[in-house]
């Protein structure tokens, strides 16, 4: 990753422990921060770093302050510094540090106090910050000082000798944590935890000790498995999909989540239950393909060893979790899952609503099952899309949308906000966003459309769909949709392209199969056109039976 | 030694074998004061010693730094 960190204490030598991995651009000075945030700084501009690291030396900051109006009004400038960092760097995932003050700092009988509420008070200024700028977001290092204790951390020599204020062993554990979430930056989050139940969300074996008999709440194991279960469960409230893959009569674990009171986490909590006698890794291909989600997106919980092998050799896309010898370890390492698998940086309510979009899914899966033809199901399902276009307040959707969709995703174009604003400003584009609804709940924004216009042509820059309403033809009917708006828009021809990738096999005909006729291939990359009076004459399913509203009438 | 000289060069970004003992602080491109201190921290850490502050200055070759080392 491109990255360049900024300071007001001597930190450059955080640049030489990380440029073996990342690649770093190393700023004028430290005392220079403030000014290279006020105006773009062209050096740094052009070399265009993916993230900016801000990291704040507390007592540095302050040293001059010595009453509480004082260091408020030196807190205050500084965010306003930081807010111009991320105004005139908005193309850089900006990370900004908390800070650590040392009572010694603040003079005064309550120095102690002082300090805390300055350091609480810049946590404040760093919550508002981060919620007016989507790109900033902050980086946790008063924690990491507190956890290494001040007297670690902290170095007189290193800071007379050169103003660098932390001791070597100090940097290497804030080059570290840099790393760690550097790295977070680039992962894919993954989507669904698997979860075995015997000795994993108890103690015990369900068909042996029942309700009455399993290990759960309580002292001891049983509270170690009950921790286990709280954690499981915040997860599940953070967006992580849940899942049980366990083998097991169906009717004894049904049994256990009803009747044994300590259990934490209900049946509704989980997308899919598997509890049966075949392989575990056939249970969590069949969910893959239920759910709609390939098999890099599943993570696997299990005690036993000879489980969590058979899953690594047969299905190696899937994350295995070590389970720790030590059961006391099991909540713990429930956390470090989640932090290293399924953590993103900002959740939006989309991702809050997922497991409960999975279910109504699955539901509309077994009325498919029972429904007559398709068409009827279709209509059963009372699918309502509404059509229009990204709004400020749907940005950071959009982009999310954009960025994670991968397997109905043309041409795979990824854009983070910046880019995307330039798209729609200075590039002529058009982003119509889709939200889908149907009797069983709102879906949300779902389905993005990009487009730009040349003279009477409209190129199509991308068109993607989430996963979750996938195999609906709800694509059929909002390109019909956008189709009629472009003709009667005095557009005459309609341009796309498809760009393959190791995921978006699904749309590989997609646009045959709205009658458009390749003109051109080259590599993975194949071009195709649409003249008007040339499209379809016959609708689809889809398009007959959804209805499609559009926000504005016309633009 | 030659472990000290190899955990200096990857310091100072050299080949093995490009660094010797005697090698002095101007003939290393890398070697600024910045990096004087990392050196200081680096083998501080990695040996267990304290070098006093004002000894560091002194410190311009390998061979230097290792006599606080051995």
């Amino acid at each position: 990753m491109r990255i360049s960190i900024l300071s007001n204490v001597n930190l450059d030598m955080l640049d030489g422990l990380l440029k073996k991995e990342h690649e770093v651009y190393r700023t004028s000075g430290y005392g220079e921060w403030a000014a290279l945030a006020l105006r773009r700084e062209q050096g740094l501009a052009d070399f265009a770093p993916e993230c900016l690291l801000l990291l704040l030396e507390g007592n540095e900051l302050l040293k001059q302050c010595t009453e509480e109006g004082d260091w408020r009004a030196e807190l205050d400038r500084t965010k306003e510094y930081a807010a111009k960092l991320a105004e005139n760097y908005p193309d850089s995932f900006l990370l900004v540090s908390t800070i650590d003050v040392r009572p010694e700092c603040i003079r005064g009988k309550d120095s102690a106090d002082g300090a805390l509420a300055a350091a609480a008070y810049w946590d404040g200024a760093l919550s508002q910050l981060s919620g007016r700028y989507p790109n900033l977001h902050r980086f946790e290092l008063r924690s990491l000082i507190e956890e290494h204790g001040r007297k670690a951390f902290y170095s007189s020599r290193f800071w007379y000798l050169g103003s660098v204020p932390y001791d070597m062993r100090a940097l290497h554990v804030l080059a570290d944590e840099i790393r760690r979430v550097l790295g977070k930056l680039c992962c894919v989050r993954r989507k669904v935890l698997v979860l075995d139940l015997d000795n994993t969300l108890w103690g015990g074996v369900a068909g042996e000790d029942g309700p009455e008999g399993i290990v759960l709440g309580g002292d001891h194991e049983g509270a170690v498995y009950q921790d286990t279960q709280r954690e499981i469960r915040r997860m599940q409230r953070q967006g992580v999909l849940l899942a049980i893959a366990s083998k097991n009569n169906p009717e004894d674990v049904t049994k256990i989540f009803r009747e044994n009171p300590h259990m934490v986490l209900r049946e509704e909590d989980f997308a899919a239950i598997c509890a049966n006698w075949e392989p575990k890794h056939e249970n969590v291909r069949k969910m893959a393909e239920e759910l709609n989600l390939g098999l890099d997106a599943f993570v696997f919980v299990d005690d036993n060893e000879a489980e969590r092998a058979a899953m690594r050799i047969h299905l190696p896309e899937v994350a295995v979790v070590e389970f720790p010898a030590e059961t006391a370890e099991l909540p713990e390492r429930m956390r470090r899952v989640y932090e290293e698998y399924f953590w993103s940086f900002k959740l939006t309510e989309e991702d809050r609503e997922k497991t409960r979009q999975y279910r109504e899914e699955k539901q509309r899966r077994d009325e498919r099952a029972a429904a007559a033809s398709y068409e009827d199901y279709l209509r059963s399902l009372e699918t309502k899309i509404r059509l229009a276009r990204v709004t400020p307040e749907r940005m950071e959707r959009a982009v999310q949308l954009m960025n994670k969709t991968n397997q109905f995703n043309v041409c795979t174009l990824r854009m983070d906000v910046t880019q995307l604003n330039r798209y729609l400003a200075e590039e002529n584009g058009q982003l119509i966003m889709a939200e889908v609804s149907d009797k069983y709940g709102n879906s949300g924004w779902v389905a993005e459309f990009l487009y730009h216009t040349q003279g009477s042509a409209a190129i199509i820059d991308n068109f993607l769909m989430s996963c979750r309403v996938m195999g609906r033809m709800v694509e059929d009917a909002v390109f019909a949709a956008v189709r009629e708006r472009l003709f009667s828009q005095g557009i005459t021809e309609i341009r796309a392209a498809y760009r393959k990738t190791a995921k978006n096999k699904p749309v590989e005909r997609l646009w045959e199969q709205f009658g458009f006729a390749e003109t051109g291939a080259d590599g993975e990359c194949r071009q195709y056109r649409l003249l008007r009076g040339e499209e379809r004459r016959e609708k689809t399913d889809g398009e007959r039976v959804h209805t499609v509203v559009w926000e504005e009438a016309e633009f | 030694m030659e472990e000290f000289l190899k955990f200096m060069a990857e310091i100072l970004e050299m080949d093995e074998g490009a660094l010797k003992a005697g090698t002095t602080q101007e003939e290393v491109e890398t070697w600024d004061s910045l990096m004087q201190l990392r050196l200081v921290g680096e083998v501080e850490a990695k040996y267990g010693v304290m070098i006093p502050m004002d000894e560091i200055s002194k410190l311009t070759t390998p061979e230097a730094f290792y006599a606080y080392v051995k």
